[in-house]
């Protein structure tokens, strides 16, 4: 158990994700930031991401606690820490998990205001809320929570593993207004979500005044969800080689398939200014595949075993109040199986911006509708939002960007969220002939000691990027 | 600075923000020491016999022992032996009945064998006035072990010997309530 407990502790502090790509969104000089706004300005002719190395991304939050709090060495009990953490953290609390890699990407030049782009990624995206009463009930017991529910709603989590292949249309439609869309096809690799849970158990003073207590199970009504998960559980397929086989075809459009756009606009009423705008992972997947999904229903109330010193007795000797308990519980509160089709729908995330772009470089004159290539600054402000089973993730970023050189262009940023008031994140985007080179990462000021940070995003990648006006 | 130059010393930089991003004085050894304390309390048994229950049903006369027996599974589960670190057990009577009772709780495992044993004297009661009485007992190490090997709770109520015994027609009731109070470590 205890080994449980840290590996679960761990799990939690370790691998918490959330969704935010503030750095990448609106950075035009890297083709992957048409994965965040269809809609985007493109500048180039021609794009073609290096396979597995085109983009890595990998963010975590936790919007409640960090690893520091818990592990610190300051000679202070660790379970003290725990407890206190327990306290502190709410429901609202949560922890994300989203990794990306890109399999393929690429993209190219019909015509004058037409951009194609296309590929194939592979997503895992996790979300646990803090299940507090269940933690306190594990924690401390009822004890000291004598007529206090516990919630099973406390249990909510979403987690998926997913490829996703897409295909999207850039066109700009005037010198003010591009907009963009793209066409996803998810194939579901697994999927476990439990979202939709109620009902409660309290211990309080007993109402009949039979016994001290009563333990009541309130409307208890809790389902888990899995698809993908029971074949690689199951004991009848112990072979690895099979299950990697499996995944392989999974990942290949043979999972749960589903159907998601992506949709985004650039607006520029004056060449200085630009506002953007875009909706990413407006989608469902259905899951009717490898579906094994657990419910948890009934209601009930103890307060013990009623001796009541029968004259007659029964063959046994005696009546069987254990057996009869256990009996009226298993009839009361049902766990079935069910293998019913199910339907999740993605995390969507809304992104918007506004940027002024300033200071033109030496005799530099242009067409300034064609993008903001002449202009060597620019500063803005953009918002984050992504849906969550419990309200809407939200983040809030300034930004200052920097074409410093031909071949290297800076952006800054500073991001409030649920994670932190003082994220300061940098990007840069390296050009070398065609070669293009990106880092992007954020709470640089915690990257002295990780272990403080409550968010961490990070994404870098390679590209050949062709243009040509170069 | 040419071009070239300038990219890797801004390379540099940018790395070495990343690779120095470490970890300080943080200790995971201390995850050995994680150990949850729940403390869970629990009804046990009831009950609440009135006069007509010390009564027998064919010789009419006081019943001078009555015995219920019911099995407690839990007490010998797996998680109890490995996780349960010390328990404490309540048990109050509440005797309206003007008789006094001698009360043994035996906990047995599956020979029957005594493996805990509760005994209290209830003194005799009145319907206005019951007698109120409430004991604890804190089982630890090492008569815990033994509690733990018990399956099942026997219930004796005798009754010592009176000039004035219980009529069928007396007010009042014996009524036990119980609870448990287990202290785990995870």
């Amino acid at each position: 158990m205890r080994a449980n407990i840290t590996y679960i502790l761990l799990l939690i502090n370790t691998f918490s994700f959330s969704q935010n790509k503030e750095i990448l969104y609106d950075f035009n000089d890297i083709p992957q930031t048409l994965s965040l706004n269809p809609g985007a300005l493109v500048e180039f002719d021609k794009h073609f991401g290096i396979p597995l190395l085109s983009k890595f991304h990998f963010n975590f939050g936790s919007s409640g606690i960090s690893a520091y709090d818990i592990f610190r060495d300051d000679g202070v009990d660790i379970n003290t820490k725990i407890g206190k953490a327990i306290t502190a953290l709410s429901n609202q609390d949560y922890f994300t998990i989203n990794q990306q890699l890109e399999i393929i990407n690429g993209g190219w030049r019909k015509d004058e205001n037409t951009y194609f782009s296309y590929g194939i990624y592979e997503e895992a995206d996790v979300i646990l809320y803090f299940p507090k009463d269940l933690a306190t009930l594990v924690w401390e017991g009822n004890a000291n929570y004598i007529g206090t529910p516990f919630s099973l709603g406390d249990i909510n989590l979403k987690a998926e593993l997913l490829s996703v292949f897409h295909f999207g249309i850039n066109k700009k439609l005037s010198k003010k207004l591009t907009v963009g869309a793209r066409a996803k096809i998810y194939s579901s690799i697994a999927n476990v979500n439990s979202t939709n849970n109620s009902g409660t158990f309290t211990t309080r003073p007993s109402t009949t005044g039979d016994n001290f207590y009563e333990h009541t199970f309130q409307s208890l009504d809790g389902v888990l969800q899995t698809s993908g998960v029971a074949s690689l559980l199951g004991n009848d397929n112990s072979n690895i080689k099979e299950d990697i086989k499996m995944l392989r075809r999974r990942v290949l459009l043979g999972g749960n398939l589903g159907l998601g756009v992506d949709l985004g606009f650039t607006y520029q009423p004056e060449d200085q200014h630009t506002i953007t705008g875009s909706v990413v992972d407006l989608g469902a997947i259905f899951h009717s595949k490898d579906v094994e999904s657990y419910r948890l229903r009934g209601s009930y109330t103890t307060e013990g075993l009623d001796l009541v010193f029968p004259q007659l007795l029964s063959t046994d000797g005696t009546i069987p109040y254990w057996e009869d308990l256990e009996d009226e519980f298993n009839e009361s509160i049902k766990i079935d199986t069910l293998t019913a089709n199910y339907t999740t729908w993605r995390s969507t995330k809304l992104n918007a911006s506004y940027r002024y772009n300033f200071g033109k470089g030496n005799g530099q004159d242009c067409d300034c509708y064609a993008g903001s290539k002449p202009y060597l600054n620019a500063v803005g402000l953009q918002l984050f939002s992504v849906f969550r089973p419990k309200r809407p993730q939200v983040a809030a970023t300034a930004f200052y960007y920097r074409r410093l050189f031909d071949f290297m262009n800076l952006k800054a940023t500073y991001t409030v969220d649920d994670f932190s008031a003082r994220n300061i994140g940098l990007g840069a985007s390296f050009h070398i002939g065609a070669f293009n080179m990106y880092f992007t990462g954020n709470n640089l000021f915690e990257l002295q000691n990780i272990s403080k940070s409550q968010s961490v995003s990070l994404q870098f990648g390679m590209n050949l990027i062709f243009d040509s006006n170069d | 600075m040419k071009p070239v130059k300038r990219l890797f010393v801004n390379l540099f930089f940018l790395g070495f923000i990343f690779l120095t991003s470490c970890v300080n004085d943080i200790d995971f050894d201390q995850t050995e020491d994680i150990l949850p304390r729940p403390t869970l309390e629990s009804s046990l048994v009831f009950s609440s016999l009135n006069a007509p229950r010390f009564i027998d049903d064919t010789t009419q006369q006081e019943i001078l022992v009555l015995t219920d027996t019911t099995r407690l599974e839990f007490i010998n589960s797996d998680f109890f032996v490995d996780q349960l670190a010390k328990t404490n057990l309540t048990f109050r009577f509440a005797n309206s009945l003007d008789r006094s009772f001698n009360i043994d709780l035996i906990f047995v495992n599956d020979s029957n064998e005594q493996r805990y044993l509760v005994q209290v004297e209830v003194l005799a009661g009145q319907p206005a006035s019951p007698t109120l009485i409430a004991s604890n007992f804190l089982i630890q190490e090492p008569e815990l072990s033994l509690f733990k090997e018990a399956t099942k709770l026997i219930y004796i109520i005798s009754l010592p010997e009176t000039i004035n015994p219980i009529e069928i027609s007396d007010l009042g009731v014996l009524k036990l309530e119980s609870k448990a109070t287990f202290y785990f470590e995870l």
